[in-house]
């Protein structure tokens, strides 16, 4: 086990480019996934993503050759032990979380850091399970994680300061800036940026404008990179949903009841760009076809089918 | 008298110790991949002993600088019984900004201005200044002294350090031509002076270094007129895969038409460009003259842009100085190249250099001499650059 180790726990979308960002910044790095398929077409992706970074002449081909010798994949649990942080991302529920640092608990040295990538569950309420809850923190990496610059902290009401050093470390190590908050699920972005994506739905849903027209607006009007459709199909409109129901249950402020044209999505399968289709429809290569925003007018029908 | 010679890149540390009293290398060596998995550190007694390399964890500037310490005085190939042999320490420092016109004796001050000079060279000044501070930490009496790549340059007049941009650029950021390669310059013009037979304030030479970076440089009577290299060693030649001297509204037409960020427009100028870019071969020019002129267009293309910008520089300079003794070929490429040589040099008789063509063949692998027929008004030299050594006698100097 290596001092420089880093295990990245979930092989879905966020641990793909989690590890591709480690590695990059020259750590080696552990991805854990209990299903072997998962792992395969994550490091597939990784690899894919280097190289479209390469053809945006953003890498060379040897920085490839190291940044992938540095990734390891694995299907135990109990390679958790390996590293000296231990970052999880899986589903944003919080059994599905709390069980898992149940479980590296036990499996991993109690000076090792357990972190998770949750956007809007408790740190404390993850770690409620665990003997040593002190080395647990939030660190949420934003999508997409090699070009976002920051990484926004979460202290766990049981964190003690030396995992939050290690934290902060890390994270400039990475040449991210940081943010510190106190256990406060959502943190600082995506407590502010659901309540902009569930409007610009809203905006949809009442005829005001189309999906392109509110997406454009946002984005030139605000220097934003991406507009809220959009960006809801980036995330994941299944992912906006449990978001956005986290932080109704944290706070109940009415602006986080999700719009009703977000559920009827997710129900319907059109979860964004990782189903090829949400507000927006994109082709295999996740790539957005013009002109294909949700019409208006075919809303009813298209929801209702 | 023993003196270190450190080199402290991000991820490498290269090492050489001198003997000063009579200037032999005692034992030289480089660490790779500080800071990094697999780290390895390889030391050779002597000038040319052999290579023995050992892996271990070197996590930082400050553990390489002791496992060096530690080859040095124990083990079969020590070649000394303490460190207090040592008598002093030099390090080569990449910026020194427009405060040092010479090597000096690090204290307080000098580290403060090596730190503030990282805004200049962001990847180069942070880990030299870990250098000096792991010795400081492990040998706190020890004198260290700061050889600067931009030093050199430091002789040349605002007309040709001053970009033609807003000037409150320069007054408020120091934004400005700096220059790189200071050392090889000053090195190979005072080594030229000695096989010229002429004082080196008599002689009006262009130096022409060709390594991983590339550079040219205008000196006369022993000072740096202008130089290729800019505020980054980005400008001026054709490097390996370095774009040098470009039209600026290349890069933002391209930065909108691709929409790229700036570190992969950073990427695109300093590591996909160059010979590299234009062959797509190799970076290596070794690769593109194997079977010159046979090889591809491609590679033949990249070796004559190479050249052409080479030439080009030489010609410029000729008139800053207005004329020129000799032009002295040093580094990698410049040592090695008889190809590029010839190419830069065919058709250059109206500028009075005439190319022996043996003895440019047979001029390379560390010889050192004259290119030229007899009669050829400017001369060209070979010139191997050592620049360890430079800092090593800059050290003796500035200690004594």
């Amino acid at each position: 086990m290596s001092h420089k180790t880093v295990v990245v726990y979930g092989a879905a979308t966020i641990g793909q480019e989690l590890v591709q960002a480690v590695a990059t910044a020259g750590c080696d790095v552990i991805l854990i996934d209990h299903s072997e398929e998962m792992l395969k077409k994550g490091l597939d992706r990784v690899e894919a993503a280097l190289d479209a970074e390469i053809a945006r002449w953003g890498l060379t081909t040897g920085e490839k050759r190291a940044i992938m010798s540095r990734i390891k994949s694995s299907t135990q649990v109990n390679d958790a032990a390996k590293g000296w942080l231990v970052i999880e991302t899986l589903k944003e529920t919080l059994e599905v979380k709390r069980q898992l640092f149940k479980e590296l608990d036990v499996i991993c040295k109690p000076e090792t850091i357990l972190a998770s990538n949750s956007a809007t569950i408790s740190i404390t309420e993850i770690s409620a399970d665990c003997k040593h809850p002190q080395r647990t923190i939030a660190m949420h990496f934003q999508s997409p994680i090699a070009k976002v610059p920051l990484v926004e902290i979460s202290r766990g009401l049981k964190t003690d300061e030396a995992t939050f050093a290690a934290a902060v470390r890390f994270a400039n190590m990475m040449h991210k800036t940081t943010i510190s908050v106190y256990d406060c699920p959502g943190f600082v972005t995506t407590r502010i940026i659901l309540p902009m994506i569930n409007q610009a739905v809203k905006v949809l849903e009442e005829g005001i404008a189309p999906c392109e027209q509110i997406d454009t607006a946002m984005k030139l009007g605000f220097g934003l990179n991406a507009g809220p459709l959009s960006l809801a199909d980036k995330i994941g409109i299944d992912t906006v949903v449990f978001y956005l129901e986290n932080l109704y249950t944290e706070t109940f402020d009415q602006s986080y009841l999700p719009a009703k044209l977000l559920k009827k999505l997710v129900r319907a399968g059109y979860k964004g760009v990782k189903s090829n289709r949400g507000f927006y429809r994109y082709g295999e290569d996740g790539l957005r076809i013009d002109n294909s925003g949700l019409k208006i007018e075919q809303l009813t029908q298209a929801t209702a089918r | 008298m023993k003196v270190l010679v450190l080199n402290c890149g991000s991820s490498s540390i290269k090492y050489q110790l001198f003997d000063m009293t009579n200037t032999t290398v005692m034992a030289k060596g480089l660490i790779q991949r500080v800071g990094m998995a697999g780290s390895t550190v390889d030391y050779r007694k002597g000038d040319d002993g052999k290579k023995k390399v050992y892996e271990c964890d070197v996590l930082d500037h400050k553990i390489g600088i002791q496992k060096i310490f530690e080859l040095l005085t124990s083990g079969e190939d020590a070649v000394l019984k303490s460190l207090e042999e040592i008598g002093a320490v030099g390090h080569r420092i990449v910026h020194g900004g427009d405060k040092f016109s010479n090597s000096v004796l690090i204290d307080a001050e000098v580290k403060k201005a090596i730190s503030d000079c990282i805004v200049f060279a962001p990847l180069h000044n942070p880990p030299n200044l870990k250098g000096v501070e792991a010795v400081d930490e492990i040998l706190p009496k020890i004198k260290q002294v700061a050889v600067f790549d931009t030093a050199f340059h430091q002789t040349m007049k605002p007309e040709a350090y001053i970009y033609a941009i807003p000037y409150m650029f320069y007054e408020k950021h120091r934004i400005r031509r700096y220059g790189f390669h200071g050392t090889s310059h000053r090195y190979v013009a005072s080594r030229a002076a000695k096989l010229l037979g002429k004082p080196l304030n008599e002689l009006k030479l262009i130096t022409v270094h060709l390594g991983n970076g590339c550079s040219v440089c205008a000196i006369d009577k022993g000072r740096s007129l202008d130089t290729s290299m800019g505020h980054t060693p980005l400008e001026g030649l054709a490097m390996g895969t370095r774009c040098g001297d470009l039209d600026p509204a290349l890069i933002l037409h391209i930065m909108k038409q691709y929409e790229l960020t700036i570190s992969e427009m950073d990427n695109l100028l300093n590591k996909h460009s160059g010979v590299l870019g234009i062959s797509q071969i190799s970076s290596d020019l070794r690769d593109l003259e194997d079977d010159w002129p046979n090889k591809s267009e491609r590679a033949n293309l990249a070796l004559n842009v190479y050249s052409h910008r080479i030439k080009k520089y030489i010609g410029a300079y000729m008139a800053v100085l207005d004329g020129c003794d000799a032009v002295i070929w040093t580094a990698g490429v410049g040592e090695n190249s008889p190809i590029v040589r010839g190419i830069v040099h065919g058709e250059m008789s109206w500028l009075g250099i005439k190319l022996d063509l043996e003895k440019n063949e047979v001029t390379w692998r560390g010889a050192e001499g004259d290119i030229t027929t007899p009669d050829s008004k400017v001369k060209e030299l070979v010139i191997p650059t050592n620049e360890e050594l430079v800092i090593a006698q800059d050290t003796m100097e500035c200690i004594s």
